[in-house]
Order: structure tokens, then C-alpha cells, then sequence
């Protein structure tokens, strides 16, 4: 039971994260998101590179994000609704295949062997921030419930 | 003070990689939680007990790690901008004003776009602005902590790991 609560609030504080970089989506045009979006902007650019060319478009709104950072806070988010029904925690062996996914590509498309795609970027980020979580879910678990 | 050394490294790696261009496009949002890991790896090496990663460690390390690519990050920033005169606030002056005037509040705009303008004459006439610091102090701390919290709690979870291996093999 407690543990559901803490996926809740971790569900919540997620989202917190997931509409601040793409509130402009929701919210076109509105004067509060345009004259938001600099300063927003400026907070997200600590955590992505934000690359013009690689942003996604929703909406007619670029996030405010790359696709691949996009796809791996999605993936936490993700990994906490999954943790629902997976309680105990995945192999390593799954979270170093999602990362070395992800770095496999970055280092695929740097050299051109392939075109940068915003799908695979997104769908390796989810990979990874599903597997992420999953896999040290007990340890954030046994930090609220004092079982440190 | 070298207890924490791994952090204060990894920390000021992840400062120096916060600010490169071209290194800040491959690894993205992985920057902190990577250099949190190896923080906690790199001591485990360092000073191997044998003893289990504690949470406390994990959490202290991740903190302690994000904290110090917060402060690095703010430094190399600082004075790049100090060197060249300006940075992307310069850069976007005139859109980030262009927005702003869709704000209502006709006060609220004035305030907002004085103290902007503020800033921008301090960067380009001096190379400094202690708001503009203070703010991208305050923007690294945050997702430093948040971050490098994360990465803390993974590299106690994989030292742990690596650890148990370490003790079967045996």
C-alpha cells in the first residue's frame, strides 16, 4: 500500500517534469506559454542539447527537448505505471542492453552509417527510461519506507 | 575531503561536458547520472572494503556529484561568457523580448524586460551579471541534485551488483 502511494507521487512529480517540457504543445499560442517558453527553455537547455533540427513537433510546438530525452523521461514515467505489475526489479543485464541501444545509435548516426531518426532516437530513450526505473525501483521503494 | 574525491572528479567532468557543444549533443541528459555512477564505481575501486554501497552513500555520492557539476558548469559558463562578451542570453535577445510581449501585464512586462535589458548591458560590457550567475547557479543546482540523486541511486544498485558477482565468484 505504501508503496503504491510512493508510485503515485513519483507518477505525479513525472508528469510535473513531462508537461514542462512540452506545455507549449498543449497550450498553443496562449500569451502565458510564448512568454513562458525562453525562460523554460533556458531551465530544459541544462538537461538536452536541444538541437533545432532534432526536436519533435506537437502540435505545430517544438518540445522542449531532444526525441531521445523525451523518450526516456517518458520511459520513467512509464516504468513507474509498469512498476504496478512488475514489483521486483529487472536484471542489469536489460538496463546496459537499453543503454548500449542508445549509444550504439548515437555513435551509428555520428559516423553516417545511418540517418539520425526521431522515432529511433525516442523509442531507444523509452527503452532505456522503462528499464531504469524497473531496475532500481526497490532501492527508491526502500528509501521512503526507511528500510535503508 | 578525500573521501569525496570520486565525486569532486566526476563532478568537475561533468562540468566541463555540460558546457562542450558537441559532447553535450551525444549524451544529452546523461551527462550527471553518468558522472554519479562513476563517482561511486570509481571510490568502490578506489577503496575496496568489500562492503555492501549503502543507500546513504548512494544518495550522498549522487548529491555531492550533481552539486559539483552544478558549481563546475556555472564556473566554465561564467567565464566563457566573461571571455567572449556574451552567451545564448545575448545571443536571443531580441526573440526572448518578442515573446515577452505577449505578457498582459503591461507592469509585470516592463519589470521583466528592465531587468533583462540589465543583464544584458552588464554581459556585454563587463563579461558579467551577478543575477544572470546567481539564476544559472540555481538552474544547474536543480537539475543537478534531481540528477545526480539518480545517477547515485544506479551506482549503488550496479556496485552492489558487481559486488555480489565479486563475492560468488569467490
Amino acid at each position: 500500500m505504501k508503496n503504491n502511494i510512493i508510485r503515485l507521487i513519483l507518477i505525479l512529480i513525472t508528469a510535473i517534469w513531462i508537461f514542462g517540457f512540452s506545455y507549449n504543445s498543449f497550450f498553443p499560442d496562449t500569451p502565458e506559454a510564448t512568454a513562458l517558453n525562453p525562460i523554460i527553455k533556458k531551465f530544459y537547455s541544462n538537461v538536452c542539447h536541444q538541437d533545432d533540427g532534432k526536436l519533435c513537433l506537437i502540435n505545430g510546438h517544438k518540445l522542449l527537448v531532444c526525441p531521445r530525452c523525451a523518450g526516456i523521461y517518458l520511459g520513467i514515467f512509464a516504468g513507474i505505471v509498469f512498476s504496478f505489475i512488475f514489483k521486483s526489479p529487472i536484471k542489469l543485464k536489460i538496463l546496459i542492453l537499453s543503454g548500449v541501444l542508445i549509444l550504439l545509435d548515437v555513435v551509428l548516426t555520428t559516423f553516417d552509417v545511418y540517418d539520425y531518426s526521431k522515432h529511433f532516437a525516442f523509442v531507444t530513450g523509452l527503452f532505456f527510461g522503462i528499464s531504469l526505473f524497473l531496475y532500481i525501483q526497490d532501492v527508491i521503494f526502500k528509501i521512503f519506507t526507511r528500510k535503508v | 575531503m578525500k573521501k569525496y574525491l570520486s565525486p569532486i572528479v566526476c563532478g568537475f567532468g561533468a562540468g566541463v561536458l555540460m558546457i562542450a557543444p558537441l559532447i553535450k549533443t551525444f549524451t544529452c541528459c546523461l551527462i550527471i547520472p553518468a558522472a554519479a555512477l562513476f563517482s561511486i564505481l570509481l571510490d568502490q575501486k578506489a577503496n575496496p572494503t568489500g562492503e555492501k554501497i549503502t543507500v546513504q552513500k548512494g544518495l550522498v555520492f549522487g548529491l555531492l556529484t550533481g552539486l559539483f557539476a552544478a558549481l563546475f558548469g556555472t564556473f566554465f559558463e561564467i567565464l566563457i561568457t566573461f571571455i567572449t562578451h556574451s552567451n545564448d542570453l545575448t545571443e536571443n535577445y531580441e526573440y526572448i523580448i518578442e515573446a515577452w510581449k505577449a505578457i498582459p501585464d503591461e507592469a509585470m512586462l516592463k519589470a521583466m524586460t528592465d531587468l533583462f535589458q540589465g543583464i544584458i548591458q552588464d554581459i556585454e560590457t563587463t563579461g558579467f551579471s551577478l543575477i544572470y550567475s546567481l539564476l544559472l547557479f540555481a538552474n544547474h543546482f536543480f537539475t543537478g541534485l534531481i540528477f545526480g540523486l539518480l545517477g547515485g541511486l544506479l551506482g549503488m544498485k550496479i556496485g552492489n551488483t558487481n559486488l555480489e558477482k565479486q563475492n560468488e565468484d569467490f
